[in-house]
């Protein structure tokens, strides 16, 4: 059922198969067309696309995209963190703060998207991540969870599989020399690093 | 040469790092801090292309078309930005007994030299508008543009300096590791002086509001500067702070820095003009004019196109565009190169409490959803209608923030040992003794206290009116405020 929907950002053109709904992308912003009246031009939601595509990235390691919370937006930061490491490269880079890996430019676009959830209710309907990249991120959807025997919520076991990782790929420290770090900035975690550091080494994040 | 690294970032060992630097190898007038000492291996940096490209690259953007003087470059600013680290190092010896060695200084004053080395042509408004376009092929039907991201202006940094030759070699031959250098301004390692480099009142935002007072003619620059400079010191957790005496003085550069963004970056010809250029930029981006993939970057930055890459290169694709057969782009390019700005055809700031507020976002949705309606009525392109949105603050956290007691220096009352990492941002002022701190809003007799909980949230529409119907804007606003009446 492919439908041509001439973009209101004149020259740009895409055909829908997929979507009862239809989609485009113009002035920086998804644009959600009625189909019964696409042709009046008549735009229902937006939501710009790099927020539409961190949403559903979210959705897709089921993090939630609620920020209320200090442990929801450690989630998401740290679920961003380690999905990135799947290959799927939203273009965020992180650095090393007060709880371990942390993106400034990522706390301004999940400020964005709870704005934009908040108030437009959009949901992304008709929008979909490519096959390839859901797969990637259902691959290593697992290691979000805490294993058996760790006795940490997720969003610390995130924090310490992030600063484990961070710690080592990025500040090219040794396991040892990263356990340290953890030791001095959060004890509190440094009991999991063995588990850690398993976790990575078996997803192939670590050698 | 790769040096040994020890768990301070960019530290150095005792013995190769002691051996004195002249930063005064050179001297350059500078109609800010008029006179800035460089060493020999700075002077040679700086000398490099990849430095010398920053000439081409304004600060400001597009902010000279409404302040003539405005147009200096990230190359000055990354030279005051040098002198003002150098600065701090020195008073932070001085005020807290302790020792930097001169290699580590130096590795510092490197780094803020460098910090600005990535920026793309027109900074911000470019990464926004590549940020965009490079999202998109995430999505099924999106754009094809290959299975690279997007970098932002440090990562596009670290690789000018780690994998270029031109810096690498340069550094590596005067024994500087490029990562350890590039390292501080990424923060890829845990740093030494955790706020040093990135907080409300590091040298980019000092250098930042001094040179940008000094270009538009506007009195934000006013700041006791070489006050907050002098006084600045090292806590008990190697934390940077102030003493409680320059805790005014501190807040004077807050208030100054809010009213200077009030003023410039978000004045509305400015940002009206940068919203249309964001449009040009994804114009550029999707025809193919310019590629700027996580690869076409490296590929640029490998084969030395990098060093041309700057407003002008990008000028010069607008131009090409100007002649465009689809009127839209034609009249946005027009828009930024004969400075034909879109009007300001409705606007509503409030402050609000930033712990949340439904503020504007209700008015937000009615104007939105009537756009279209009002686009066929005055037979405007509905391309040419820019919603434009901003949140400011005059801190990154407010003083509700619950602090931990290892960073607040005394219990919160809250129980909850945990933030956000904004904090780390915040300005310091000692408490007691003086060998803690804690954040400025955190003091209760500081306005910051205060201020620091409110937010201005500020929502405007622009229209980019067609050539010769500038009479169309009075009733564009008056439906406008009829149908929000």
């Amino acid at each position: 059922m492919g439908k041509i929907v001439t973009c209101l950002h004149s020259q740009d053109t895409r055909n829908y198969s997929r979507c009862a709904e239809m989609w485009v992308l113009s002035d920086r912003k998804l644009w959600l067309l009625d189909p019964g009246q696409a042709a009046g031009r008549r735009m229902i939601r937006t939501m710009d696309s790099k927020i539409v595509v961190l949403n559903l990235f979210l959705k897709e390691l089921d993090v939630p995209a609620t920020i209320d919370t200090i442990d929801d937006r450690k989630l998401v930061q740290k679920a961003v963190y380690l999905g990135q490491l799947s290959g799927v490269d939203l273009g965020y880079r992180f650095g090393w703060y007060l709880r371990g890996p942390y993106c400034p430019s990522l706390t301004v676009d999940y400020y964005k998207l709870s704005d934009a959830l908040e108030s437009e209710g959009a949901e992304c309907t008709g929008k979909e991540l490519r096959g390839s990249i859901r797969r990637d991120l259902q691959r290593i959807k697992p290691i979000l969870a805490p294993p058996a025997g760790v006795p940490l919520k997720q969003p610390e076991w995130l924090e310490l599989l992030a600063s484990v990782h961070f710690l080592q790929r990025i500040s090219r420290m040794s396991l040892d020399e990263a356990r340290n770090e953890l030791k001095v900035r959060k004890p509190t975690l440094e009991s999991w690093v063995d588990h850690a550091q398993e976790q990575l080494r078996q997803f192939g994040f670590l050698d | 040469m790769t040096m040994r690294r020890s768990n301070c970032a960019n530290s150095v060992s005792s013995t190769d790092g002691m051996r004195p630097v002249n930063f005064n190898f050179k001297r350059f007038a500078d109609p800010v801090h008029q006179s800035i000492g460089l060493s020999k291996l700075e002077v040679e940096v700086v000398a490099t292309k990849a430095f010398q490209r920053l000439r081409g690259v304004k600060q400001l953007g597009l902010a000279p078309l409404v302040f003539p003087g405005a147009d200096y470059s990230r190359f000055s600013h990354s030279l005051g930005v040098c002198h003002i680290t150098g600065k701090i190092l020195n008073a932070l010896q001085n005020n807290s007994g302790i020792s930097i060695a001169p290699k580590e200084i130096q590795m510092y004053r490197l780094a803020a030299l460098l910090h600005d080395i990535g920026h793309y042509p027109f900074s911000h408004t470019m990464e926004d508008a590549g940020g965009q376009f490079y999202s998109d092929h995430k999505l099924e039907d999106g754009v094809e543009v290959g299975p690279s991201a997007f970098w932002g202006h440090e990562s596009v940094g670290k690789h000018v300096v780690r994998v270029a030759p031109e810096l690498r070699d340069l550094l590596a031959g005067e024994d500087y590791d490029p990562k350890d250098v590039t390292d501080i301004f990424t923060r890829e390692h845990p740093p030494r002086f955790g706020n040093l480099v990135s907080s409300d009142l590091d040298a980019d935002r000092i250098d930042y509001l001094l040179r940008t007072a000094h270009h538009t003619g506007l009195p934000y620059g006013s700041v006791d500067i070489d006050y907050l400079l002098s006084q600045m010191q090292v806590d008990d957790d190697g934390l940077i702070c102030l003493p409680a005496k320059a805790m005014r003085a501190a807040e004077h550069f807050l208030l100054c820095r809010y009213f200077d963004y009030q003023q410039v970056s978000y004045h509305k010809t400015v940002a009206g003009l940068e919203r249309v250029l964001v449009c040009v930029i994804s114009t550029l981006l999707r025809d193919r004019a310019i590629m700027c993939s996580q690869d076409d970057i490296q590929n640029m930055i490998t084969d030395g196109r990098w060093h041309t890459f700057d407003d002008a290169f990008l000028v010069g694709h607008m131009r090409t565009l100007a002649g465009s057969s689809d009127p839209v782009v034609a009249a946005q390019v027009r828009a930024i190169l004969e400075r034909n700005p879109p009007r300001l055809v409705f606007e509503e700031e409030q402050i609000v409490d930033r712990k949340g507020s439904d503020a504007l976002k209700h008015m937000k949705k009615r104007v939105e959803g009537q756009i279209d309606s009002w686009a066929d009525e005055f037979h405007i392109d509905r391309s040419l209608w820019y919603p434009w949105e901003r949140k400011q603050t005059i801190t990154k956290i407010g003083s509700h923030v619950p602090i931990p007691d290892r960073l607040s220096g005394e219990s919160d009352g809250t129980g909850e040992d945990d933030t956000d990492e904004d904090v780390a941002q915040a300005i310091r002022v000692q408490v007691g003794d003086g060998r803690a701190s804690k954040p400025i809003m955190k003091h209760g007799n500081s306005l910051m206290n205060v201020l620091s909980n409110y937010e201005l949230v500020a929502y405007r529409l622009y229209v980019l009116l067609p050539e010769g119907q500038d009479g169309l804007r009075r009733p564009i606003q008056d439906k406008i405020k009829k149908f929000l009446a």
